[in-house]
């Protein structure tokens, strides 16, 4: 018997990007999720290293920057998602934002490698865009975990640019038992006709 | 030339690599690798010089250089890399041996192989670095020596010896430093270096013994003829030895290291030039003695000295002796046998005497090394170094041989390839033709481009080599073709792949849209047999059928059918209906004839009977009809096929029909006649009848019509006598006569004709023929028809064509292909066609499968008749029901058709055309060969357990419900039937249950009416909404978790921060929701059922008042709030503008200041980051001030005491104070400090909660707790009774007397992020037992002696600072606008001003527009305008100070309290009155209002205020640029220069004509101007241009109502009763006993403070002292009153119980409490409690 809380281990890497055009570029990643979640190990936040781009024709980063956490939950609202942050160095040495990316931690166990499209906010105007370039301060996100809800984003202009490949293994326990399925319906219903 | 190198290289051995770079300089063939180390050698230059510097010399200039060598060090080892690489293994040890010191040394020596070259180019530079260099290098150049190549040596060495004689004038100057290592100063350095270089030098012996000695004998020939030239040098050397510390010593230290050296070296240089003589004989005696093998360590030292010496010598020598006589000495070279003993030789015997010796050569050789290649120098140094040991001159010297002679040496040695051509019958073999594979065909790769020039020296340098079989045949050197692709191709990258590449997996998903996709793969462990069993092949129709086979077929139909009908017996079935049915109508009528009441149940009934019999009469007359047909047709096709027969001659067909006549008896005949007749009657009965009544009905009808027509005759009539009439009468009228036309085109219809009488002789004759057609009539044979197959059939018919159809028909075959889901699974043999056209298959197959079925095909294919194989048919068998049984499956017949077009020559009669095939005159409509095959499909079973093998139902064929069938029999188009009017239908025919064939349907309608659902009655827009419901809401609410999810959803307070709400309902307690529903169920609660309190309930209201206006306004709030801008979500910098970038700029161009602090933000934590964490509050407790000091008011003693104490006055510590912070329940206090200026400086962190752990801003600033903090005097009471035990024990008990308190609000702290300052506390007025310090003893800086009749005399202050850490984030300012009540000109203004404003001072924000009750903003105004006060005290008009106690005795609640993260609202004063509280700006607008009303010029001030922040105060205007302030939250009064004001930035002021910005640039209120004429100081709103509203909201006049004295007095009865319970029960381990006396007098003192602060003149002083002299004089009192704004009971109870009087412990002591209320109009209470302990004197 449970109790009460269904876990969600989440082990993975973000393995790797593709910026083009953009070298020295690290990423953060932070988690959002419902009030029902808690963190019961792991770390919530990390920064990576700075990753140069190879010379080769991929011109992807390599960060493989491990994420370890476990989730613990009473409800499946508010599943966790994984809010990926990534800056790198401007040509004048600012550090400015790269991009931003979520996706929801996978809710079924098992692998799952997903590539996350990135995308930056835009300046509102030419001229702003032109100093943002100067001063390196470009729009960034007040918060990035804001891009966990749909609230408000749509005052927001963004570009997208690069992406970043994620490798989630995800195990849960006590799902089952709590009553959710996290199988596809076409799974389960298949399960239950043979 | 390149070429040559490579030669070189090949041919010698790595370390060589420095002679082949010597090569190449000296032929000044500059090659590759001569500019490499030019560079090195700059780096390398200065580096061996700092250290031999530091070591040597002990002078000044030594020491800056030696901050250098450490990095340079590194570098050099860099350097040294290359080298060490090249150079031979046996220099290898000395470096690692030889530590720290050589590693210079080394690298020097490594890199003075290019040093010389060095020296050469840079000598004015580094002359003196080189110098240096030569001390290290003996090792380094053995080593090198030792494996030379002796041949090489001998020419290098000349070449290079020639080759620099510029550097050689130099070289005098470059002995120096050796010199200096030489004389007595630097002694013990110098012995150093030899040490050091000792163990280097036996290691490389050690290694390379044999070469060293090598190296010596091989030296001394060259040594021998150099002393000559030596000789004249000597002295000089010596006098430099002995000046060369000195000359530094007067360069400047700013110059650079360099020019030092060289000045250094210069100055040496002319030093030697003098002293040449006296060195070279000190030298000589030195050498001399080096000669001596070394037997001590002083001798080694002597030696060493000798050696630096001989270095001098040497290299005052070889300058000196100019390179022509050295050349001449050279040219003699070693011969061929002495070079090569030079390395080969074998000295055994002199090592122990060389080798101290070789240091001092090597150093020699090194110097020669300046001034000429590697080579040469080692090789003279060996000379040198040997020189006065062998005297053997002659034939040693490395000759130095004129240019010309070098250059034809060389051309002896060296190869050149050349650049020609090469032939090509030099490439071959002699006798060997070119043969050009190309020019034979094969194949030749392009070759790799090279330059002809190349290819040819390459080919030259082969052919010199005579390795030809380089060449191939061609006489092309043999290479591989060039392997370079001209393609390009990405290579493979396996660890990445293109993500539009890489495989992801991916479940199939079944789909539930489609059957056809639905399938799940099978499980290969379940078995699924399915059987099909395919009997056999029956053609009705074959394009082979002979004519006869065309007939045979339609006979035997023809006789199916019949048979099928006489089975049927129809005839007989519906007689006997007919006949009952009869029967029951005549009885009917017979029984209605007979009873005269005719019911119109019974005719109706009867009127049934007669319409149901002719139904039945005429289904009965056309079945038999059809009967009759059917079998005249059978018997008309069994006629033709005996024609047909017979016409051919031959029989094809086995069919053959006999006819059974049953013959008639007469009886039997007239028996048949008889009832022919009585049916012939009986119809006729009927039939007459029928037509009787049809023809009643058209009489009837025409009757009807009739009439009609009759009247509309009339009348048209009547209308025309009218008309004629009219005619007649008046003229012609147009009118009248198109009257008369319209009516008269009215047809007239005709006459209708009354209906034919009946005939009833033709009808009766009518009748018996249609009888006859039906039925047999009587004495006609009764006929029994019999099919069989007997006729023989004719084998062999003479009829070509016949024999050709046989044929045909005998070459035919079919066989069948399945095809399951698509797929062939088997096809069974090939069957020939009998002539029966049938195939007998008898096949069974069975298959498994691996897929569910969709389709089950047989494909139906015939080879060899007509044409050759092609697909006859396709027919679909249906899927088996998975409960189909193979075993129990019949065999079916399944249609199949084929619209094949086939015509033959021969008989066959071909299919698709409308060929008459036969005689008779009928012709049969167009064949299409068509045909049944007989087969069956089911299940199979497990034998074991008799399970179907069958998949799971859905998979298999639809099983067709009885209820389709019906659907198809009614033939309605499924899905439009209207079950209810089918049933309706159904119930009024009368069908008949129980007949089997309307079984199915009455089922039917069973189910349906079942299903039937009755039609809602109301209407709904989203009618499928509820479908998407997750549950229904009263499941939500029965279910405590999704209730609980539900309110949190909701955002109700109780749950807003409640996390992971538990999954199972039983572990959710009952009582989460009891606060809510409390909290719910209040507002129902009747107001009067709190409390009987007139006053109470005063309260209560304006508190539920004021919550519900809250609520009102979040709710208009909560839209506006929802919409985020950009800036909450993106951060963005704004466009600089000129002044930023200037600032920028300047920032740029400003000193850097390191070590200027730079401000560092406090990170604002978010809000889920906050989650675990523990947020405290610290409270820095810094110092206090003016701290009351005890006194011990003893009334009796005073006199005689109180010149005791004045004197002790300074020498005691009459108070310890302390401070106690209380937060949330939770207390930390300060240590004790002595003195009235009492400093702690102490941290105190307190835990801070929020309710239900939720950080959420919103959630924050709901926090109604309060920091406290007390100021207490502890008091240590000495309990020790006895003095004698003084020395041994303390028995003290610590009292706390409560001196002063601090209140600051959470949501101030929160609102501000931090709180400093020095506070007033808020202490009594008076305080027994205590008295302020008199002013001349306060430090002077914290007063201000001019205005000490302000307020602070009397009061303490407290330094503090407050701070959360972690920081918390601030609740988001609320910008939206809500609906402005002023015009929008106005609001426009105002919020352009208030830009304008904020755009200089951005943290000033002034208010313009504010929110008022309704919701409105309003301009502020209007909330200014004189209004009366009350009248507090009869027959006195009320003074500022009385208006301002009152004001101040309004409960007030702080703003942001009231409405979180909103503006706050303003009040206007009837309101603040009614609601009884306010916050600050409510306070302050209702006395600007009263001040106004006083003809005083006041002002509402906003600004920041400690320890409230933002707040409103008043500003009053005295006179001659005198202005004072009023808290109108406390009522107190200050001076604007009072430095303990508690206001602390001024932002702007408002009166009812305008409101004013502050733009001066202070803000403090001590230091701001406060003329508002002045524009430069105070920005105006309202100008000219525009005027401020003039209509106030505020009431004219505000009414006072006198509060009831009854029930004041009962309040204070019970206030006064509650607190002493309360303090007893605080008590709780004492008795308390209460001292009545003094509470009677503590009750009188009591009023007078209240009058006090009104500050009338009248109103004496009430002398406390006095009043108390009585107890003061039997007990020692301690005591305060305090006074506060009535606003409830805990409000007060805790107001007293935080001052800790319940705290002492004495058992004796006594306490006296007393309240009084004075109460103002309104119900404004001000509660006084005055609190006291008495402790009897002893």
């Amino acid at each position: 018997m449970s109790n009460g809380v269904f876990l969600l281990s989440l082990t993975g890497q973000i393995e790797s990007a593709v910026f083009p055009d953009f070298d020295d570029i690290y990423c953060k990643y932070c988690f959002t999720y419902g009030s029902d979640w808690a963190i019961t190990s792991g770390l919530e936040e990390g920064i990576s290293q700075i990753g140069k781009c190879s010379r080769d024709d991929r011109q992807s980063f390599v960060w493989n920057f491990p994420l370890d956490v476990t989730f613990k939950s009473t409800n499946p609202f508010g599943w966790p998602q994984i809010v990926i942050s990534v800056y790198g160095l401007d040509a004048f040495g600012n550090d400015v934002v790269r991009g931003y990316g979520l996706c929801h931690i996978p809710i079924a166990a098992g692998q799952y490698k997903k590539t996350l499209p990135m995308f930056v906010p835009e300046s509102t105007t030419l001229l702003q865009k032109l100093t943002c370039w100067l001063t390196g301060r470009r729009p960034e996100y007040v918060e990035p975990r804001i891009l966990g809800q749909g609230e408000g984003r749509e005052v927001t202009r963004v570009r997208s640019q690069g992406w970043v490949k994620v490798c989630f293994n995800t195990i849960t326990r006590d799902i089952q038992q709590l009553g959710y399925s996290t199988r596809s319906s076409s799974n389960s219903h298949s399960c239950l006709s043979l | 030339m390149g070429d040559t190198e490579l030669v070189n290289l090949h041919s010698s051995s790595k370390k060589e690599m420095n002679y082949a770079w010597g090569i190449s300089e000296a032929d000044d063939e500059t090659s590759i690798i001569k500019p490499k180390p030019r560079k090195r050698l700059e780096t390398v230059v200065e580096t061996p010089f700092n250290l031999p510097v530091s070591e040597t010399s002990s002078t000044v200039d030594a020491l800056p250089p030696l901050r250098k060598p450490m990095p340079r060090r590194r570098k050099q080892k860099e350097i040294v890399l290359s080298p060490r690489d090249l150079d031979s293994p046996a220099s290898k040890p000395s470096a690692s041996d030889s530590g720290f010191v050589l590693s210079p040394g080394r690298s020097s020596a490594a890199s003075s192989h290019r040093l010389e070259d060095k020296g050469i180019s840079e000598a004015d530079d580094d002359d003196s670095v080189e110098v240096r260099t030569i001390a290290f290098r003996p090792q380094e150049a053995i080593a090198e020596t030792s494996f030379d190549n002796p041949v090489q040596l001998a020419t290098f060495s000349p070449v290079h010896s020639f080759k620099k004689p510029v550097p050689s004038r130099r070289k005098q100057k470059l002995f120096s430093p050796p010199q200096e290592l030489a004389s007595p100063v630097s002694k013990t350095s110098t012995s150093e270096h030899v040490l050091v270089h000792s163990p280097g030098r036996s290691s490389v012996s050690s290694r390379g013994r044999g070469e060293e000695k090598d190296s010596g004998p091989s030296s001394l020939p060259a040594r021998a003829d150099t002393p000559a030239s030596i000789s004249s040098q000597h002295p000089s050397v010596g006098e430099t030895s002995l000046d060369g510390s000195r000359s530094l010593t007067s360069q400047s230290d700013t110059r650079s290291y360099r020019e030092r050296i060289r000045d250094r070296v210069r100055s040496e240089r002319d030093k030697a030039a003098s002293g040449i003589v006296q060195a070279h004989q000190r030298s000589r005696l030195k050498q001399r003695l080096l000669a001596k093998p070394a037997t001590s360590r002083f001798d080694l030292i002597l030696q060493k000295e000798e050696r630096q010496v001989e270095e001098a010598l040497q290299k005052h020598e070889t300058t000196r002796s100019k390179w022509k006589s050295a050349a001449e000495n050279l040219r003699k070279l070693p011969s061929e046998q002495e070079c090569y003993d030079f390395f080969t030789q074998v000295w055994d015997s002199e090592t122990e005497e060389t080798e101290p010796h070789t240091p001092a050569s090597v150093q020699e050789t090194e110097e020669i090394e300046h001034e000429g290649g590697d080579q040469t120098k080692l090789i003279t140094s060996e000379y040198l170094g040997l020189q006065d040991e062998w005297d053997i001159v002659e034939d040693t010297i490395p000759t130095c041989l004129n240019m010309e002679e070098v250059h034809e040496r060389e051309k002896n040695l060296y190869f050149y390839p050349d650049s020609k051509l090469v032939p090509v019958e030099a490439k071959l073999p002699p006798d060997q033709e070119p043969r050009y594979p190309e020019a034979e065909g094969l194949y030749i790769g392009t070759q790799l481009p090279l330059s002809g020039r190349n290819r040819c020296r390459v080919e030259q340098r082969i052919l010199v080599s005579g390795e030809l079989k380089w060449f191939g045949d061609d006489g092309e050197i043999i290479s591989i073709p060039d392997p370079r692709s001209t393609i390009y191709y990405k290579p493979l990258l396996f660890d990445d792949v293109s993500p539009l590449l890489e495989t992801q997996y991916k479940d199939a998903v079944p789909l539930d849209l489609d059957k056809h996709s639905v399938m799940q793969p099978i499980d290969l462990n379940t078995m699924y047999l399915l059987g099909i069993e395919i009997q056999s092949i029956v053609f009705t129709h074959h394009p082979l059928f002979s004519r006869e086979h065309v007939l045979a077929k339609l006979l035997n139909d023809l006789y199916e059918k019949h048979c099928r009908r006489v089975s049927l017996k129809n005839e007989d079935r519906l007689g006997g209906r007919l006949q009952a049915l009869r029967r029951a109508r005549n009885a009917l009528r017979i029984s209605l004839e007979k009873s005269a009441d005719t019911s119109q149940e019974q005719k109706e009934r009867l009127r049934k009977y007669n319409t149901e019999i002719q139904e039945v009469r005429q289904m009965h007359m056309s079945e038999c009809r059809r009967d009759r047909q059917l079998l005249g047709s059978v018997l008309q096709a069994w006629r033709d096929l005996k024609e047909v027969r017979e016409l051919q001659q031959y029989i094809n067909t086995p069919y053959q029909l006999r006819i059974h006549a049953q013959q008639i008896s007469r009886e039997e005949a007239d028996a048949e006649q008889e009832e022919w007749e009585k049916l012939v009657q009986a119809e006729w009965e009927d039939f007459k009848e029928e037509k009787t009544e049809e023809f009643t009905k058209q009489k009837r009808e025409y009757k009807k019509v009739l009439a009609q027509w009759k009247k509309k005759r009339k009348h048209m009539k009547t209308r025309r006598q009218q008309q004629r009439e009219k005619e007649e009468s008046i003229e012609m009228d147009d009118d009248s006569t198109k009257d008369e036309d319209s009516e008269d085109e009215v047809p007239m219809g005709k006459e209708p004709k009354p209906p034919n009488p009946i005939d009833w002789s033709s009808l009766r004759n009518e009748l018996e023929g249609q009888l006859k057609e039906c039925f047999r009539p009587p004495g006609e044979p009764k006929l029994f028809l019999e099919l069989t197959q007997s006729a023989t059939i004719t084998i062999d018919s003479e009829n070509p064509r016949e024999q050709q159809r046989r044929a045909a028909v005998k070459r035919c075959s079919l066989f069948i292909r399945l095809l399951y889901n698509g797929q062939e699974v088997c096809r069974t043999k090939n069957q020939p066609l009998t002539a029966q056209f049938e195939v007998i298959l008898k096949e069974k197959v069975a298959m498994r499968i691996a897929e569910w079925p969709e389709s089950l095909k047989v494909e139906l294919y015939e080879e060899g008749g007509s044409f050759g194989r092609h697909v006859v048919a396709e027919v679909f068998i249906p899927i088996p029901s998975h409960t189909t049984a193979m075993e129990a499956v019949q065999s079916e017949p399944y249609e199949f058709s084929n619209t094949q077009v086939i015509t033959f020559s021969h008989a066959g009669v071909g299919c698709g055309t409308y060929s008459s095939v036969l005689p008779s005159s009928r012709n049969i409509p167009c064949l299409y060969t068509t045909g049944v095959i007989m087969c069956c499909a089911g299940w199979a079973t497990e034998k074991s357990s008799g399970k179907i093998l069958s998949p799971p139902e859905k998979y298999c064929g639809s099983h067709k419900s009885d209820c389709a069938d019906l659907m198809d029999i009614v033939n309605l188009p499924e899905g439009t039937v209207d079950m209810e009017k089918l049933r309706k239908w159904a119930e009024s025919s009368p069908l008949d249950p129980n007949d089997p064939s309307n079984s199915s349907f009455f089922y039917c309608l069973k189910n349906a009416s079942m299903g039937l659902t009755t039609e809602p009655t109301y209407f709904r827009l989203d009618p499928l909404q509820s479908e998407f419901d997750f549950c229904r809401m009263e499941d939500i609410i029965n279910n405590p978790r999704l209730r609980l999810l539900y309110l949190r959803d909701r955002g109700e307070p109780e749950f807003r921060g409640l996390r992971q709400v538990p999954i199972r309902e039983k572990e959710i307690s009952e009582d989460v929701f009891k606060a809510y529903e409390k909290r719910l169920a209040s507002p129902q609660i009747e107001i009067g059922t709190i409390s009987t309190d007139p006053l109470d309930i005063h309260r209560a209201w304006g508190k539920r008042f004021l919550q519900e206006i809250r609520q009102r306004i979040l709710k208009q709030c909560r839209q506006a709030q929802q919409y985020r801008k950009l800036e909450d979500i993106v951060t963005e910098d704004q466009v600089p503008d000129i002044g930023t970038l200037g600032l920028t700029f300047m920032q740029w161009l400003q000193p850097k200041r390191p070590l200027k602090p730079a401000r560092k933000e406090r990170k604002k934590v978010t809000v889920q980051g906050l989650g675990g964490q523990d947020v405290r509050l610290i409270i820095n407790v810094v110092r206090a001030f003016d701290v009351p000091v005890r006194k011990d008011i003893d009334t009796v003693q005073q006199s005689s005491s109180s010149a005791f104490h004045q004197s002790q006055k300074f020498s005691t510590v009459p108070v310890r104070p302390f401070v106690e912070v209380t937060f949330q329940g939770v207390s930390k206090r300060t240590t004790t400090a002595l003195g009235n200026n009492p400093t702690w400086n102490q941290d105190l962190q307190l835990p801070m909660r929020p309710p239900s752990g939720d950080f959420t801003p919103g959630n924050l600033q709901e926090m109604q707790d309060t920091l406290h903090l007390h100021l207490f005097d502890e008091i240590v009471v000495d309990l020790l009774e006895d003095d004698r035990m003084r020395d041994t024990n303390i028995h003290q008990r610590l009292e706390r007397h409560w001196l002063g308190s601090l209140s600051i609000p959470f949501i101030t702290l929160y609102h501000n992020a931090r709180i400093e300052g020095t506070f007033k506390l808020y202490s009594p007025p008076v305080l027994l037992g205590y008295e302020r310090e008199p002013p001349h003893r306060q430090f002077s800086g914290y007063v201000n002696e001019g205005h000490s009749s302000f307020s602070h005399q009397d009061s303490t202050f407290l330094t503090i600072f407050i701070s959360v850490q972690p920081a918390l984030n601030p609740p988001e300012p609320f910008k939206e606008q809500l609906e402005c009540g002023e015009p929008p000109y106005l609001q426009e203004h105002l919020q352009n001003w208030e830009q304008e404003v904020l755009a200089l001072y951005p943290h000033r924000k002034p208010k313009t527009l504010v929110v008022d009750i309704s919701g409105k903003s309003m301009c502020v105004t209007r909330f200014i305008r004189a209004i009366a006060p009350p009248e507090v005290l009869e027959g006195e008009t009320t003074n500022a100070h009385m208006a301002a106690r009152f004001v101040s005795m309004i409960p007030s609640v702080a703003g942001s309290v009231l409405f979180p993260g909103l503006f706050d609202i303003w009040l206007s004063s009837d309101q603040v009155l009614r609601l009884l509280s306010g916050d600050s700006e409510d306070h302050a607008v209702l006395l600007c209002c009263y001040l106004l009303y006083m003809r005083r010029r006041a002002w509402v001030l906003l600004g920041t205020g400690i320890p409230h922040g933002p707040t409103a105060y008043v500003l009053e205007h005295r006179g001659e640029g005198e202005y004072c302030l009023w808290d109108p939250a406390s009522g107190q009064f200050f001076d604007v220069h009072s430095s303990f004001c508690p206001l602390r930035k001024v932002f702007c002021l408002i009166n009812d004509e305008n409101i004013w910005a502050n733009v001066q640039n202070v803000e403090l209120p001590q230091h701001t101007k406060f003329d508002v004429n002045k524009r430069s100081d105070w920005w105006p709103a309202f100008g000219r241009g525009i005027g401020s509203p003039t209509t106030s909201i505020q009431p004219q006049v505000l009414e006072y109502n006198n509060t009831s004295p009854a029930a004041v007095q009962f309040l204070q009865d019970k206030i006064e009763k509650h607190l002493r319970d309360s303090l007893v029960k605080w008590r709780r381990t004492a008795r308390t006993y209460w001292n009545r006396y003094c509470v009677a007098i503590l009750r009188k003192l009591l009023p007078a403070l209240e009058r006090e602060t009104w500050k009338l003149d009248s109103a004496g002083q009430v002398d406390h002292i006095h009043e108390l002299q009585h107890i003061l004089g039997s007990h020692k009192m301690c005591g305060f009153p305090i006074n506060m704004p009535y606003t409830n009971m805990a409000a007060l109870t805790e107001s007293v119980r935080s001052t800790g009087v319940y705290y002492i412990e004495s058992p004796e002591v006594e306490f006296a409490l007393a309240v009084y209320i004075h109460p103002y109009p309104n119900n404004v209470l001000s509660v006084w409690i005055y609190v006291a302990s008495l402790m009897r004197r002893r």
